[in-house]
């Protein structure tokens, strides 16, 4: 899709969030100045470790955090700058799916009446074709009407998913905030709920933005994909292009992490892994954040913060080196029978 | 290796000797509930072995069964001889002496199996101290030395701070020294990166390699991720809902799996650059423990089942002309399953290859 037709969504504009700073103590930057656009029916991933700001970004988008600076827009709107019946409204555009799909739901709750919950609130009071709008749900991701009456401690961890998947759609979203949404289920219920996910994608021309530290699932969703690191965007592009060709030191650390299932015959041997741990986003290295973990770091990185350029097309990097580095996937991936 | 479990006696004395390992919970209605169901396999000295599954295949169990930590109640049958002897006909106190000296385990969560109210080096030298003379003051040098060798930077502060001072994946490296301070002859690991950042997963899997290499160390790696299984171990066992459903070499796991589970196992996982439209979703879930079907276990969500699986259950047999691969499964001979080097399978998917996009 090219960056003039695309139909715009989500966007957004040098977003901040910090938290606390009181006191004389520096403010912990969880996400730290990121441009980022979501089109419509696009999914774009975004990866990154645990500290990395993926999550509060998230959270930001969906309004569960104010951000410190710069703007979420939904549509065109500001939604922060919005009154606030406006806003819920706006809102109600973008909805969320976590992790733990039991957390997510309360356990006192049916099936039913968690789905319908924010059809009650958004109209006021519980109305019959609300019943209707449920049950249609509840076919569209593969429960049985019988699953409306049942609490969620009677539900495996694959039907809560689903369950939290309906809500999420209840007010007919244009897109999904993602959050780690199949880290917790096993692999055969994961591959159920991520071809749940790419139809409903079709049927209802959902948008994602799909949250995950799992590269080979946002690999398998994502046209785009973003790289986040202690607050900031690292790399965005094409799914093929970051992860075929990746063009930052840190992206290319991610995938030569990934385990690959293959035989030890096609094996090639990764580059040792990247050392240490994600600093504090209370205290980012100085120059690029990345640079204490770098293999290619230099004087220069210290001093001197890249500027996040576009090098190709719909390519952006922040890397002062990225034009050196070069070349494919930093390990083997077996590809449908060869090695690339 | 993976001994024929017959015991011809081909080649030394495994160090690690599972047989038909057996275990039953009491369950709340007072009946009991099979567990594991006669579990075999073996792990020679010095090697790899990987344990693969779902949650509920018995993974986990079968790594607590083997260092007769079952919860109260449980039965057991079966055998499982460390270097020839038999650790289930023991007097339970003797299991002492081979927790965290002979066999150590480390866990997924490093958080819930370190004690938060002492120092790592009291943890680490407890050990120590417990299986072996050593004063304080060698035992402070020896951790130490531990702590250097699993890569924990300035090691001697370290070794005076608290579990809530390291991070997860120093955790995890600590967790790793304790539990190979006393040089077992086999380190058994559940899960031990599933909580870890990608990265972090990768400093200790390659860890766990080098000690592998270096001290020899034998390794039972549980662990639901294929990709892991096969960075980190030379053999592999799939369970599923308590058994045993194949066992072999690694490579040949990856390239010609020989049960339907493994090949779906493998086929369930995105992979980076298939591109494929669609993954194969293993339809149905895991029994539970006491409702298991008759036949084979896994005929519900099989697709390529036939009366006799639902029938007759299936035993553990080598493969025809592999004596060191063995599956249970009825069909396996005149199946021909994708690995992870096949096209795509269509077969078992349906559907074309064009990835979704817009």
């Amino acid at each position: 899709m090219s960056e003039a037709a695309r139909d715009e969504l989500l966007r957004l504009d040098q977003l901040a969030v910090h938290f606390g700073g009181r006191r004389g103590k520096p403010p912990i930057r969880a996400v730290d100045g990121v441009d980022l656009t979501v089109g419509r029916r696009e999914t774009v991933g975004l990866i990154g470790e645990s500290g990395s700001g993926k999550s509060t970004l998230g959270r930001a988008v969906i309004g569960l955090v104010k951000p410190t600076s710069g703007s979420v827009l939904i549509g065109g709107e500001a939604v922060w700058d919005q009154p606030r019946r406006a806003q819920r409204v706006t809102r109600s555009r973008v909805q969320v799916i976590f992790q733990d799909p039991s957390e997510a739901l309360d356990p006192r709750m049916t099936v039913a009446a968690s789905i319908r919950e924010p059809l009650r609130i958004r109209d006021g009071k519980r109305r019959p074709e609300h019943d209707d709008v449920v049950h249609s749900l509840l076919a569209q991701v593969g429960l049985d009407p019988a699953h409306g009456d049942r609490r969620p401690h009677q539900l495996s961890g694959g039907q809560k998913q689903r369950v939290n998947i309906a809500r999420g759609l209840v007010l007919d979203p244009d897109m999904i905030v993602c959050d780690e949404v199949v880290s917790a289920l096993d692999v055969s219920i994961q591959a159920e709920i991520l071809n749940l996910f790419a139809r409903l994608k079709r049927e209802r021309d959902l948008a994602y933005l799909f949250i995950s530290h799992d590269l080979s699932v946002v690999d398998h969703v994502a046209d785009r994909v973003a790289v986040m690191y202690l607050g900031k965007l690292m790399e965005l592009g094409g799914a093929d292009e970051v992860i075929m060709r990746p063009r930052h030191p840190y992206t290319r650390a991610l995938i030569a992490a990934q385990p690959q299932a293959v035989p030890s015959s096609i094996r090639q041997p990764a580059p040792p892994p990247i050392a240490g741990d994600i600093p504090s986003p209370a205290a980012p290295p100085s120059g690029c954040r990345f640079r204490t973990r770098c293999p290619h770091a230099v004087d220069r990185c210290a001093t001197e913060e890249p500027l996040f350029r576009e090098l190709e097309p719909g390519h952006h990097v922040a890397c002062h080196f990225a034009e050196e580095i070069r070349g494919g996937p930093p390990t083997s991936i077996a590809v449908a029978g060869r090695t690339v | 290796m993976i001994t024929d479990g017959s015991g011809n006696g081909a080649g030394p004395t495994p160090l690690l000797d599972v047989r038909e390992l057996s275990v039953f919970l009491p369950a709340p209605d007072g009946r009991e509930v099979q567990i594991l169901d006669e579990v075999t396999f073996s792990v020679d000295r010095g090697t790899t072995l990987g344990l693969i599954g779902e949650s509920g295949s018995g993974k986990s169990m079968t790594a607590l069964a083997i260092l007769r930590l079952l919860p109260a109640g449980a039965r057991v049958e079966g055998q499982v001889l460390l270097d020839g002897v038999d650790l289930l006909s023991q007097p339970l106190t003797a299991m002492k002496s081979v927790r965290g000296r002979r066999i150590s385990i480390v866990f997924q969560e490093p958080m819930t199996a370190l004690d938060p109210v002492f120092t790592i080096g009291y943890q680490i030298s407890q050990t120590l101290r417990a299986h072996r003379e050593f004063s304080r003051r060698a035992a402070r040098e020896a951790g130490i030395e531990m702590l250097t060798a699993v890569g924990i930077p300035d090691p001697s502060r370290r070794y005076d701070e608290y579990p809530h001072q390291l991070s997860g994946g120093m955790r995890q490296r600590a967790m790793i020294a304790m539990a190979l301070i006393c040089q077992p002859e086999l380190l058994i690991a559940d899960e031990p990166t599933t909580a870890v950042d990608i990265t972090i997963q990768a400093q200790l899997l390659a860890l766990l390699r080098d000690l592998n290499l270096t001290r020899e160390t034998a390794i039972l790696f549980v662990s639901h991720d294929i990709g892991v299984i096969a960075e980190m171990c030379r053999d592999v066992v799939v369970m599923y809902a308590g058994q045993v459903v194949e066992s072999c070499s690694t490579d040949d796991l990856l390239e010609r799996p020989r049960h339907p589970y493994s090949s779906g196992l493998m086929w369930a996982v995105p992979r980076i650059g298939s591109h494929a439209d669609e993954l194969f979703a293993i339809p149905g879930r895991v029994p539970l423990p006491g409702s298991l079907p008759d036949g084979c276990s896994f005929h519900p969500r099989c697709g390529h089942v036939q009366p006799s699986c639902i029938e007759h259950p299936q035993s553990l047999d080598p493969v025809v002309g592999q004596l060191h691969h063995r599956v249970r499964c009825h069909r396996s001979s005149q199946l021909d399953l994708p690995g992870v080097l096949d096209e795509h399978p269509v077969s078992l998917i349906g559907g074309d290859h064009v990835r979704s996009s817009s």
